[in-house]
């Protein structure tokens, strides 16, 4: 209707022109200006209504924003509680701390009590860096277990250097451990030794410790050696008990400054006066040769060489008691004479070649010989010429042992066991003053039958008073037999055996065989 | 013949001779004093201790004892770092009975038992950093910075790289 009247009166009738309604037109507009008042009227009450909604929701906000401080401020208040309540517990926490330190009986434990709990601590640990290692902590802990730490020189006994770390640091290291080693004899390992590495070995300051026990040294390449040879002692007489020289090639570096066998012997052994233990280990190519006296010397080792001039060691070791030799050539001996060495009571050869040396030398006090290599003529006449050997462990059967050796009193030998239970002549028995035999059995072709172990037992091994026993002789002693039997092998014929079943068998380790080795023994049993 | 030990709480112990006598002290008392009914005062130990003390020397009653004049016995009793089966169940006690029983056998002179203790102790501490031995014991750090700064120094060759 107004749209209409719009329309109608378009653009603005009252504005533009001051007409007079018709009276049509009047009452049309009364009728609009009632509706208008009429809606007027309405949107009045709907705003009161509103307005009333309005002012009551704003009174609840008010309240609830009073009620939000409140419990604001009473969060605050708790806030603060807590935190005033949290520094009082942890004063109270320090406090039971101190009080627990204060009280713990640790703090009542006198220094040598202390001094025997860190000698413990550090006994448990058989590798070096680990015991230093342990032994730092021990001095880390606090002021008194510092001082009791310090003050026991069995903490810093076992030391190693490593070259690898800068000069200043191992020069640290060595006046710190030499103030705390004090007299005892050290145990050290210079690590890392390389061509020409001079500089950090002489940081080490080996010279001052006042006595090293065992000195082991690793070369990083067989190079390493040559710092080793300069002229001079590296230390004073007597300094130097045992040493052992390991080359442990690191991957990478070409072994290129040795193209020629590099004479060492004197020239090494020397630079440690007083030494009685020597261990060379894969310097590869060297030719080993003394050529002075070296007069305390007892134990001496070369694993890995590419001559070795057993001569000169014999010659210039006269108080050499052990002698190994392992993967390398023995030179024959030149001298028109045999070489003597009285000194000498134990040879191991391992690996080896080169026997001429054995026809011209001379052991009368060599008292075991271990051949882990195959034995030939010439070994086994030096078998024969050396009736001092009460000990031999060889490659062979007792066949080839029994008529050159019947002084032995141990014997390690392969299968069979006949000839020591059937003598030849039958009159005799073989191997007569034989206490212990150890059968190597280690390759698996090499086993005896059920027969030959039952009759060897019953000859050898049982007491004379045992009903099984074949030895009636009141002077038989009976042999101790041991078995190395290779790893994870299935019971053999002989294992099944009624006199195998009665034994006491023990298993342990023995230095000639990988694994563990097993003696039987026979329980008294009389008729 | 009994012996008759009284402890610092003053609690009555009366034990046989042979088990007394596996404390160096109470056996050279006993030979001091002869053939006497009077009790021994043990002023340092207290009845829980001395009970659990009197325990180890009564299983170990018919072990060998050790004699001052044989050194390199007591060394290598030292050296083995194992403790027995028994041993080990015996010295399962908490930290603080744990020290009171080596500080009772030093005092008393049983040094079978002093090892075993110390060797506990030793296996406590064994592999520990200095951080988590002082938790162990509530130990404090009381290092002034010129000692910290001497450790990080000797830290430098003592640790592994």
């Amino acid at each position: 209707m107004l749209t209409k009247l719009n329309d109608w009166r378009s653009p603005d009738p009252n504005a533009q022109q001051n007409r007079v309604p018709g009276s049509l037109e009047l009452a049309t507009l009364k009728l609009i200006s009632e509706s208008n008042a009429k809606v007027t009227r309405i949107f009045d009450e709907e705003i009161g209504q509103l307005r009333g909604t309005y002012e009551a929701v704003h009174k609840r906000y008010l309240q609830q924003q009073l009620e939000l401080e409140a419990t604001q401020s009473e969060l605050h208040r708790i806030r603060s509680l807590i935190s005033a309540t949290e520094a009082q517990r942890a004063l109270r926490e320090s406090e039971q701390r101190d009080l627990l330190a204060l009280m713990h009986p640790v703090r009542r434990c006198p220094d040598d009590i202390l001094r025997e709990i860190f000698e413990c601590v550090v006994r448990g640990f058989p590798n070096r860096k680990a015991a230093l290692k342990e032994s730092f902590h021990l001095s880390s802990v606090c002021r008194k277990w510092r001082a009791v730490a310090i003050s026991t020189p069995f903490l810093w006994k076992r030391l190693n250097f490593d070259l690898r770390r800068p000069s200043d640091v191992l020069k640290h290291q060595q006046e710190t451990l030499v103030s705390r080693i004090k007299s005892q004899a050290a145990e050290i390992q210079v690590g890392d030794i390389d061509y020409p590495s001079g500089g950090p070995l002489s940081a080490c300051g080996l010279k001052m410790f006042p006595l090293i026990e065992h000195l082991m040294l690793v070369l990083s390449r067989p190079e390493g050696i040559l710092p080793l040879l300069r002229p001079g002692s590296l230390f004073s007489a007597g300094r130097v008990r045992k040493v052992y020289i390991q080359s442990i090639p690191t991957p990478g570096i070409i072994n290129a400054l040795l193209p020629h066998p590099l004479p060492v012997g004197s020239n090494l052994l020397m630079q440690f006066p007083g030494l009685t233990s020597a261990m060379l280990n894969g310097l590869a190519n060297i030719t080993f040769q003394l050529t002075e006296v070296i007069s305390t010397l007892t134990d001496l080792t070369i694993d890995n060489a590419r001559q070795v001039l057993i001569g000169s060691i014999l010659t210039y070791c006269p108080k050499l008691d052990s002698l190994k030799i392992k993967n390398a050539t023995i030179a024959g001996i030149s001298s028109p004479t045999p070489v003597v060495t009285s000194s000498l009571r134990y040879i191991e050869l391992v690996a080896i070649e080169g026997e001429t040396w054995m026809a011209r030398a001379s052991l009368p006090k060599l008292d075991t010989l271990v051949l882990f290599t195959d034995t030939t003529p010439a070994s086994l006449a030096f078998i024969s010429s050396h009736r001092s050997i009460k000990k031999l462990f060889c490659k062979n059967s007792p066949t080839d042992i029994v008529n050159i050796a019947p002084q032995l009193i141990e014997l390690h030998a392969l299968p069979p066991l006949q000839p020591l239970h059937t003598p030849s002549p039958p009159s005799q028995v073989a191997l007569p003053s034989l206490r212990q035999l150890f059968v190597n059995m280690t390759a698996s072709n090499h086993t005896i039958t059920a027969q030959e172990f039952d009759t060897f037992v019953r000859t050898r091994c049982l007491r004379v008073d045992h009903p099984e026993n074949l030895a009636k002789q009141p002077s038989h002693v009976p042999l101790r037999i041991t078995f190395a039997l290779p790893v994870n092998t299935q019971p053999q014929g002989w294992q099944q055996s009624k006199l195998y079943k009665e034994s006491t068998r023990s298993e342990y380790t023995h230095p000639f065989y990988s694994g563990k080795v097993m003696r039987l023994t026979w329980p008294v049993k009389k008729t | 013949m009994p012996v008759l030990l009284v402890t610092s709480d003053n609690e009555q112990f009366r034990v046989e001779k042979v088990v007394a006598q596996r404390s160096v002290l109470i056996k050279n008392m006993l030979e001091d004093v002869g053939e006497s009914d009077q009790p021994i005062p043990l002023p340092n130990v207290t009845a829980p201790v001395l009970k659990k003390v009197l325990e180890y020397c009564d299983h170990h009653q018919t072990d060998p004892l050790p004699t001052g004049d044989e050194p390199s016995a007591d060394e290598s009793r030292k050296r083995t770092t194992d403790i027995s089966e028994w041993d080990q169940k015996f010295i399962t006690v908490d930290q603080e009975m744990l020290f009171e029983i080596i500080l009772a056998a030093n005092y008393l002179d049983i040094k079978p038992l002093l090892d075993v203790g110390c060797k506990t102790v030793a296996n406590m501490i064994k592999g520990k950093s200095p951080e988590e031995i002082r938790k162990l014991f509530n130990i404090v750090n009381d290092f002034t910075p010129e000692e910290e700064a001497q450790i990080k120094k000797e830290n430098e060759w003592a640790e592994d790289r």
